[in-house]
């Protein structure tokens, strides 16, 4: 059994100029120890997903399962939610509240769930700030007096501090510089291990997610168009997105309107797709063209 | 670097800081350090100037301070014309025994800070009555001095904890919270007070007048500060922290009040001391159209209705020593209020 089930999830968010189709119909697994990522352009709901998997939106229609158990509605659910999984956001300069040292913001997150005191939590929080490659010196220091990678490391810490099964990362490398993006990867690769994590890797940078993931699911608009495992995916790539997707890690894109799906109805990716024809105004079927390899296309 | 020591760098704001205190000291032991009651009246002294104390004698050498008593003929006017008995020394005491008070609330004493045995020292003249205005200053502070932070607390409690709900929560409680504000922030503030007191029975008593003043004021003042803390908490709560608090499974009460308003401070510091010179002045204005604290108990309000003519003030000039009094602490919290905003920037903190 998948440890995270999200079946046909919907979410629309009505606009003045029509309805944005943020999640229309995502169906996901997360699976244990595994690190499952999502991959897509700005805008194409992976960050909607993330927070409806947390219970900060509501979906419209659809379920989601922790190892069986519906969590669709937090409320039924919050604490098995809130213990089990944590989040990592993408701008560390906005994760942590301004004033509070990164002591009190850990104290605040181990507080939540348990009833122990400062000082016996202390040796606690130095450890969990150790095991993310922060020293004791920063203790007292308020988040505008860390760089992003420290602040980056310490909203890691957070997530972890509750021993939580699922990280959602949303994004958590793409507003830093290179070289501090590869040792969090590092360091997240690191704790997996340690801890039998398991990764909700959401990124737009398929380079990163080839180091890091093990289920790549590529998502465009509100769909999710192909998944399967990483050696799949980046061996043999079939829905014209992802190949897209791979060409512009190369540089070698053409130019395309950047304008979301409108269509309720069929393949949103046909008004890009250079095979576009008629038929990809129906519904594209799901085709298993290898083991565990999806792909959401007419023309497969 | 704390609060505080920030705060110390700026010399003005701990000078305004340091007087504050002084006037809420010297507010709350009035009794002690008032020669008299703020109804002792004296007729043969009415409109009598400010004493002079002399420290020196005839001969230059320093004793004892010592005042002179007054004497006044009448001028074509049938004004008073005070002046001195040069001959006739009276020493100041300190320590002296007075009429009689609990200081405190606890001990019974009799002990004043300074006096005199016979005749009438008057450190800022008298009024009409020949009452002593600095002694009816320093009770008039109390209720001028309290009044402010009193309707501050509870207008403040109430504007960011309906602010915050309404802000954090949105939808139809927001939709409600802030209908409900705009109908409060459509009366006219000074207007509603004056009809609000005008519909209580006249006589009643200074104390329930002055409870009533409070509500009213803070009523009043709430409202438009929940509309701002609304709109900060509602940019606030977009911030990753508070999602993070979220799905860490803090309560939305721990949310609001530890992430959220603490945010609105360098906000709210500053529109705190902003506001309670608005509450002095409302009780000042109250009790100067003669609807507030009434005789014969002091406001700095009530004080200042002697000053209503110009003659008066020509005449008596000192009769304006509620008005100076007002204008410092109103001044204090402004200067005080713009330092605390520099202070409670965490982005200032980087010495």
């Amino acid at each position: 059994m998948d440890l995270l089930d999200i079946q046909n999830i919907k979410k629309y968010f009505k606009q003045p100029w029509g309805i944005n189709y943020a999640l229309d119909g995502v169906d996901m697994s997360i699976k244990e120890k595994a690190t499952t990522a999502l991959v897509g352009e700005s805008g194409c709901g992976k960050t909607t997903l993330a927070k409806t998997i947390l219970g900060f939106y509501r979906p419209d229609s659809g379920k989601i399962l922790f190892k069986g158990e519906d969590i669709t509605d937090v409320k039924t659910n919050n604490k098995l939610v809130r213990e089990n999984i944590q989040i990592v956001f993408q701008n560390p300069f906005l994760s942590f509240n301004p004033r509070y040292t990164a002591f009190a913001t850990l104290y605040e997150a181990v507080r939540a769930m348990n009833n122990i005191s400062k000082k016996e939590v202390r040796g606690f929080l130095v450890e969990s700030l150790n095991s993310v490659g922060l020293g004791e010196e920063f203790f007292f220091r308020y988040p505008h007096q860390m760089s992003g990678g420290e602040l980056q490391r310490l909203s890691i810490a957070r997530a972890l501090i509750n021993k939580p099964k699922i990280v959602i990362l949303d994004e958590p490398t793409s507003s830093l510089d290179i070289s501090t993006a590869v040792n969090i990867l590092k360091l997240l690769a690191k704790l997996q291990q340690e801890a039998l994590l398991s990764y909700f890797f959401i990124s737009h940078n398929l380079k990163l997610v080839k180091r890091i993931a093990h289920y790549v699911f590529v998502m465009y608009y509100g769909k999710i168009v192909e998944y399967g495992l990483k050696e799949q995916i980046y061996g043999f790539p079939r829905h014209p997105y992802t190949k897209l997707l791979l060409d512009a890690c190369e540089y070698k894109m053409k130019d395309y309107p950047a304008s979301g799906s409108k269509h309720k109805q069929g393949c949103v990716f046909r008004e890009i797709c250079p095979h576009s024809k008629d038929i990809c105004g129906n519904e594209p079927e799901k085709t298993e063209i290898e083991p565990n390899h999806f792909v959401f296309c007419h023309f497969v | 670097m704390n609060f505080w020591q920030q705060f110390k760098r700026n010399r003005l704001a701990v000078t305004m800081f340091r007087l504050l205190l002084v006037l809420y000291v010297l507010a709350i032991l009035a009794d002690f350090f008032a020669p008299y009651h703020y109804d002792d009246d004296d007729v043969m002294h009415a409109w009598a100037p400010p004493t002079r104390i002399h420290f020196l004698d005839i001969k230059q050498k320093v004793i004892t301070p010592y005042i002179n008593p007054y004497t006044f003929s009448t001028n074509e006017y049938y004004r008073r014309i005070y002046s001195v008995e040069k001959n006739v020394l009276i020493p100041v005491r300190f320590f002296v025994k007075g009429f009689k008070y609990n200081l405190l609330g606890i001990w019974s004493t009799d002990i004043h800070l300074f006096g005199v045995e016979n005749g009438r020292i008057y450190l800022l003249g008298a009024d009409d009555r020949g009452r002593d205005i600095f002694s009816r200053l320093l009770y008039g502070s109390r209720v001028s001095l309290s009044i402010g932070l009193i309707g501050v607390a509870i207008s403040f409690s109430l504007g960011m904890i309906i602010g915050g709900i309404s802000g954090y929560f949105g939808g139809w409680i927001d939709t409600f919270i802030m209908r409900v504000v705009e109908m409060i922030m459509l009366l006219p503030g000074f207007y509603f007070l004056l009809a609000l007191r005008a519909s209580f029975p006249p006589e009643m008593d200074s104390r329930q007048v002055y409870l009533l003043i409070i509500v009213i004021l803070s009523f009043i003042g709430w409202a438009s500060l929940a509309r701002v803390i609304r709109g900060m908490v509602l940019s606030i709560k977009e911030n990753e922290f508070v999602f993070a608090a979220r799905a860490l499974g803090l309560t939305h009460f721990r949310i609001i009040t530890r992430h959220i308003l603490p945010n609105t401070f360098s906000y709210v510091s500053v529109a705190i001391c902003l506001s309670i010179p608005g509450y002095i002045i409302g009780e000042a204005a109250l009790s100067f159209l003669g609807l507030g604290i009434q005789e014969p108990y002091a406001s700095w309000g009530n004080m200042l209705v002697l000053s209503q003519g110009i003659v008066t003030i020509e005449a008596y000039p000192w009769v304006l020593a509620p008005g100076v009094a007002i204008l410092i602490t109103t001044m204090s919290f402004n200067i005080i209020g713009n330092t605390l905003r520099d202070v409670f920037d965490p982005k200032r903190k980087i010495l």
